[in-house]
């Protein structure tokens, strides 16, 4: 590959994050527009949607970072993206890893939550700067040679990949886990902070999310962070709202935490619901509605183990054994440190357990 | 002195016996809600997962209470803690069973489990009911099951309740289903070679398989024979609709469409519910109680109350109205009285209920993995 064409990907994935740069600018129409639109698509509150355009949307790439994202999406004719009603702001990253890959890029919103994808294409589509194309298009047709990126849950990848030409590559894009460990070096209300703002964005729903949180050491312990977690998510709660609850969601959260209340403890917020369970039988994982459970372990429970395929992340507060046997067992989740989970750099797509 | 938890339990389960046995003869009988309140107050004291919902401050606020509690009061148990915790009075080693929810395809679940300190009074009142409901016009018929065996599947309640049917019907009965596989020759021998009428009893999933793998075949069966269907798909490859599935039962073993009587039940109760379909038609029972006047409708037993409450306040909601199911079920004496299931329910004007399936979870948006397709145990 020659090194012009090298530049030539990477200045197309400079341009897209100008694009993103433009979103998340509260000055900028494009941002106006967003944070207008996105509230009555996302799921998420107008703060939420602030939060997420103001801090997890990326808008640059370190040069190593770009450099990994160019090796990890190999060149093609063209590129074809379908999104999901994923995180609001995944667009950008997915689109990013597109024209890295191609000069020409074809993507298809989320029917439910099409914004940051529609306001990317018009962003590049003024930026003269610009050397690809990016078609919004609800039709996916990718041909002989090319690639597809399918955002999604199992059941749409594999409905894409039953239909697929043999030639064509597909990269499968599903759902994920994230889990928190706390360590027994760390404090347990600094721990119980950043881990407050590794779940609040995006209400608990992407990949990277943590749904459990793993406290190193006896079920005291676990308690004790579960109460000062409690706080922090109550204290971010007040700051940014989870969004609005749809019957089905309110529903299911009482479930979950009457399920907890037998079986261990709930903490409910305005916001946020955190259980507690002292001695895991099996893994109580609530809804992806700023939900997490915490245990306490001193190894990798069994229920775990036997989800480690799904972990998309891993966020660790401290060093130590059980963070160490973890890494081990998910070798392909996203590593950071707690408080940073949402905040991955730019540097492929955000799921690192699939790859061409 | 307070008696020893095992007493209480023995004596409980005594009054529910009388209790059932009571009601089904039609006979006084104790109230039910000075038992529910008796067996709350039990399981509060012995079982400690139903305590602390008890306690959490917002409904019950300890014993003292609970002892004058109403029965639509008492905070249910919902069916997910059967997969996360033990729920029982007494130590493992004595239960007599402990009843399994099935698993999925997945494999990764957490399977529900309820144990049985005592199971007499699970036999007692799932016989009182299925005479009524399934058999009230004889005392003898062969009973094909496509269930396992209790050898083959001691953790499976629907297997127990087929069994304790077999006995009672006289003893001659065969199992056609491995857990896996059904033995479709084995069962065309059995029914082929019937002179008397059979009780044919099986999961919908069970049902179904055998439908597939006869094609256009048919098995008729001796006049007065019936169908007992039970369950969904959850985990399964190929699921029919309720309706379609009963209409082509009836037309395999060339009996009318009423003598396919759906049953509802689940490893989290000890009691169950049928559509009075066959009562209705061999009894000529035209009262209140059983007039199908809404065919769907499902009719409890007298020792089960079952409420259709809203989901998010858990408060019952009018009659007529869609809610979620909570039943209280006086056969649970060692476990959870009371029952928070995710089942969505209609109370008729008749009284009967109409099941309208599980309500969906929260709805899916963002990447986070969808827990609950892979780790939600299915029920029976």
């Amino acid at each position: 590959m020659s090194g012009d064409d090298r530049d030539e990907r990477a200045a197309r994935v400079e341009s897209v994050l100008r694009a993103a740069s433009r979103i998340a600018d509260v000055n900028d129409p494009l941002g106006m527009e967003a944070r207008r639109r996105l509230p009555g698509t996302s799921g998420l509150s107008p703060e939420g949607v602030a939060l997420a355009l103001a801090h997890h949307l990326e808008t640059g790439a370190s040069a190593d970072g770009l450099d990994t994202l160019i090796d990890a999406c190999p060149p093609a004719p063209r590129c074809h993206v379908v999104l999901a009603a994923n995180v609001c702001t995944a667009a950008v990253r997915a689109s990013a890893c597109a024209v890295a890959s191609a000069a020409e890029v074809f993507v298809r919103p989320s029917r439910r939550d099409p914004v940051v994808a529609e306001l990317l294409a018009r962003a590049l589509a003024d930026d003269d700067a610009f050397t690809g194309r990016l078609w919004l298009n609800d039709v996916v047709e990718p041909e002989s040679g090319e690639v597809l990126h399918v955002y999604g849950r199992d059941e749409t990848i594999a409905a894409y990949r039953d239909q697929l030409p043999e030639d064509v590559s597909l990269w499968a894009h599903g759902t994920g886990l994230g889990v928190a460990v706390v360590e027994e070096s760390v404090g347990l209300d600094s721990a119980a902070t950043a881990f407050a703002q590794d779940l609040v964005p995006f209400d608990g729903r992407g990949c990277l999310s943590p749904r459990l949180v793993v406290v190193h050491g006896e079920m005291r312990r676990a308690q004790a962070f579960a109460a000062a977690a409690h706080a922090a998510l109550t204290r971010e709660g007040d700051a940014i709202p989870r969004g609005p609850l749809e019957a089905n969601d309110a529903a299911a959260l009482v479930r979950y935490r009457d399920t907890m209340v037998t079986i261990g403890e709930a903490f409910e917020g305005d916001h946020h619901l955190l259980s507690f369970d002292p001695a895991p039988e099996s893994l109580a994982l609530g809804p992806a509605l700023r939900c997490a459970l915490v245990i306490p372990a001193t190894e990798v429970p069994a229920p775990l183990r036997r989800l480690v395929t799904h972990i998309a992340a891993v966020g660790f507060g401290g060093e130590g054994p059980l963070a160490a046997e973890l890494a081990a067992l998910a070798p392909g989740a996203r590593r950071s440190a707690l408080g940073m989970m949402q905040r991955p750099p730019l540097d492929g797509p955000v799921d690192l357990r699939a790859r061409l | 002195m307070r008696p020893a938890p095992a007493e209480i339990s023995t004596a409980l389960h005594a009054r529910v016996r009388r209790f059932i046995d009571a009601s089904m003869r039609g006979e006084p009988s104790e109230a039910f809600d000075d038992i529910a309140r008796a067996i709350a107050a039990h399981q509060y004291r012995s079982v400690a997962p139903v305590r602390r919902l008890f306690d959490r401050g917002e409904r019950g606020e300890g014993l003292g209470e609970v002892d004058r509690l109403e029965v639509d009061a008492i905070p249910a148990v919902p069916t997910d803690a059967f997969r996360h915790r033990r729920i029982a009075a007494h130590a493992p080693s004595e239960d007599e069973r402990v009843f399994l929810t099935s698993g999925t395809t997945t494999g990764l679940e957490q399977r529900g489990r309820h144990a049985m300190r005592e199971t007499r009074t699970y036999a007692a009142g799932a016989l009182a009911w299925g005479r009524h409901m399934l058999f009230p016009d004889t005392e003898q018929l062969k009973v094909i099951a496509l269930v396992a065996s209790e050898e083959h599947a001691p953790e499976s309640s629907l297997t127990f309740m087929v069994a304790r049917f077999a006995e009672a019907l006289g003893g001659d009965a065969g199992y056609f289903w491995d857990g896996e596989r059904l033995d479709v020759e084995g069962l065309g021998d059995a029914t082929s070679q019937l002179t008397k009428p059979a009780l044919v009893a099986g999961t919908s999933f069970a049902f179904v398989h055998l439908l597939d793998a006869l094609g256009s075949e048919r098995r008729p069966l001796p006049e007065g024979s019936r169908v007992m269907q039970t369950g969904g798909f959850k985990g399964r490859t190929r699921s029919v609709q309720a309706d379609e599935l009963r209409c082509a039962i009836a037309e395999l073993f060339a009996l009318p469409e009423a003598m396919v009587v759906a049953e509802y039940g689940m490893t989290e109760l000890s009691s169950q519910l049928y559509q009075p379909t066959l009562r209705h038609r061999v009894c000529g029972d035209v009262s209140s109680e059983t007039t199908p006047t809404s065919p769907r409708g499902y009719r409890a037993p007298p020792w089960l109350r079952v409420r259709a409450v809203d989901p998010v306040t858990l408060a019952p909601v009018a009659q007529g109205e869609v809610g979620l199911a909570r039943f209280v079920d006086l056969a649970n004496v060692d476990s959870a009285i009371a029952i928070q299931t995710a089942d969505r329910i209609r109370e008729q004007e008749d009284r009967s209920i109409e099941l309208l399936g599980r309500a969906p979870g929260a709805t899916p948006r963002g990447c986070s993995l969808a827990l609950e397709h892979l780790l939600t145990g299915a029920s029976e």
